[in-house]
């Protein structure tokens, strides 16, 4: 760890800063030129930059030690890589898929809503490689602020007004909750260091330790608003409905993704995990089983398509704490690993899904689960595409989401009787999202449409579906080699904790 | 005075903030309740640096109160923006989303 700041520590940080200034030079675009064109293409073309930077990075080889800059507060190590691509990933297309929705529902300046995602995803990228628990809050703020502002910007819609301000009061509640037990952590431990306090607590059996216990249980529900976890996901279903939809795919993924990674940063980086804390396990193993019993039988009831993503990607988080409950029984990456590999296709899929719900509301500004009639026929390749996508995130084999909730299932089996019954009920759980998943499919190909005219698809829509699907065919033809690197990543997590 | 007085403080404060957030109809009482509860959070960091002897908890409050002035900001922008759209802004009456 080196005291100056200098090329080697802003290199480290680059892919993050050349976001940044992304960000602004699409905000101030909207001063040059009147075409929305410049200013979409500048941003899809501009996040090659960031991409490459991380590239630069990824190739690096570290060694066993992650890379750190500024007294530790910024990690850079191959979990930090491993989100930040996913990351990139889903802010191209997230921008790739909303040019003509914004133009056509939202009055504001493109490169507003471009900047605004951009900055998000610098603070989502920020919070899976920081260091230190003020890195941790800083970008979990950076990544939360813009969030509020995307719920509330199609400023004629009432709707949206009303999400936003849900958002941002629930939103600003569990940051004060979050930063609650980041301070308890510090008081327990004496550091901000995640590092350090995994040597603080490493030689404790802290059983007594009252401020390090009410810190962790403070964190996790910080964290557990921002992945939508059930005592904490009433914000979801009103925010994916209000909010213009392409703002609903962002929340959707990126808040989910950049939840996981910091949540799995900060227990596993500093140690948390590998103290004996039964205590913990028992609470994310309950919030896991109410989180997917209420995320997918909520799912069941809904007539609008997005809240049924909402509660479907509820659920979806409950598989991931499952694999959190078995990370902290088990106390090795298996569980880490097969997080990282769920999100990974979680994205994927649900961008493909969310782009066949933008393609219908894009082409007549409905949003229901029975405006999806006849869909099939209207307008097949999305469709096609939109079905690929339900599919897999129902979890049919052989197909990635199979294999995804498989390893999840997998590193949760056979570690006591408490992870054995989250397992059934997940497996429980996977059977009742079938339904809600076919149902759509079915709608699609075998009831007849009220209209029959043709859904003209915008390129951007059919471009981010294409992507989509060819991810989930990719996804599902490398997943063995993909989770043996993932594994490395996990392991980054774990490594730092030997030395 | 004890640590564990301004810790007890500092509880009973995140309490109040946290209880007027879920009791308290109006958004604009909301964020003063949420800005009691940052602040109480504040006042843990506060004890905990002076009696730990460590700076991070100082830098820690001048960044926490950063980022709530970022959060206020917009956070009104979007209660003015609702109060454009309608006169009242009860939040008992943003209902229009359920289900």
């Amino acid at each position: 760890m080196t005291s100056t700041i200098g090329l080697p520590q802003i290199w480290l940080l680059s892919p993050e800063l050349s976001l940044t200034l992304l960000s602004f030079v699409v905000l101030g675009l909207d001063l040059v030129t009147r075409r929305k064109m410049v200013t979409w293409v500048t941003a899809l073309i501009g996040l090659v930059i960031p991409l490459a930077l991380t590239f630069s990075l990824a190739f690096n080889t570290f060694g066993s030690r992650p890379a750190t800059a500024f007294y530790g507060m910024l990690v850079v190590d191959d979990f930090a890589i491993y989100f930040k691509l996913l990351f990139l990933l889903m802010g191209f297309c997230v921008i790739l898929v909303s040019y003509q929705y914004i133009e056509k529902y939202l009055r504001v300046t493109p490169g507003e809503y471009y900047a605004i995602i951009l900055m998000s995803l610098a603070g989502m990228m920020l919070m899976g490689s920081s260091g230190e628990l003020i890195t941790i809050y800083i970008s979990f703020e950076l990544a939360s602020i813009p969030l509020y502002i995307l719920a509330g910007l199609s400023r004629t819609d009432t709707r949206s007004a009303e999400a936003a301000v849900k958002y941002v009061l629930l939103g600003a509640m569990s940051s004060a909750i979050l930063l609650y037990g980041l301070a308890l952590l510090y008081g327990a431990t004496g550091t901000t260091d995640m590092l350090e306090i995994a040597r603080a607590t490493a030689n404790v059996l802290h059983t007594g330790n009252l401020l390090l216990i009410v810190g962790e249980v403070f964190v996790f529900a910080g964290f557990g608003f921002k992945v939508s976890a059930v005592p904490f996901h009433m914000w979801a279903p009103d925010i994916y409905e209000g909010a213009p939809t392409p703002s609903t795919l962002f929340f959707s993924v990126g808040s989910k993704a950049a939840g996981f990674a910091a949540l799995l940063r900060i227990f596993v980086f500093s140690g948390l995990v590998s103290l004996n804390n039964s205590y913990l396990w028992v609470m994310v193993a309950v919030v896991a089983a109410l989180t997917m019993i209420v995320g997918n039988v909520g799912a069941l009831l809904q007539s609008n398509i997005k809240r049924m993503m909402a509660y479907s990607s509820i659920g979806q988080a409950g598989y991931l704490l499952v694999g959190f409950a078995a990370l902290i029984i088990h106390k090795t990456s298996a569980g880490s690993q097969a997080m990282m590999i769920f999100l990974f296709v979680f994205v994927v899929t649900n961008i493909g899904a969310f782009a066949g719900i933008i393609a219908l509301g894009d082409a007549t500004g409905r949003e229901n689960i029975r405006d999806f009639d006849g869909f099939g026929r209207r307008s097949p390749w999305i469709a096609a595409g939109m079905a690929v996508c339900f599919l897999a995130l129902a979890g049919i084999p052989p197909m990635a989401g199979f294999l995804s909730k498989l390893v999840i299932f997998w590193a949760a089996w056979g570690q006591g009787s408490g992870m054995t019954i989250l397992v059934i009920i997940g497996l429980l759980m996977s059977a009742v999202s079938i339904v809600y998943y076919a149902n759509v499919v079915w709608r699609m190909y075998v009831i007849e449409p009220e209209k029959r005219e043709y859904i003209q698809t915008p390129v951007g829509v059919g471009l981010t579906m294409a992507i989509a699907v060819i991810g989930i065919i990719v996804l599902t033809i490398v997943f063995g080699p993909l989770l043996a690197q993932i594994g490395l990543g996990a392991n980054s997590l774990f490594g730092a904790l030997v030395h | 005075m004890p640590l564990s007085a301004f810790l007890t403080v500092s509880g009973v404060l995140f309490a109040i903030g946290a209880l007027g957030v879920l009791v308290r109809k109006n958004p604009l009482i909301m964020f003063m309740s949420i800005e009691l509860m940052l602040n109480a959070v504040n006042l843990s960091f506060m004890a905990f640096a002076h009696f730990l002897d460590s700076a991070q908890g100082w830098i820690f409050v001048f960044l926490t109160l950063t980022v709530a002035a970022a959060e206020v900001v917009v956070g009104l922008a979007i209660i003015v923006s609702i109060f454009r759209s309608r006169t009242n802004i009860d939040v008992d009456e943003l209902n229009s989303l359920k289900g």
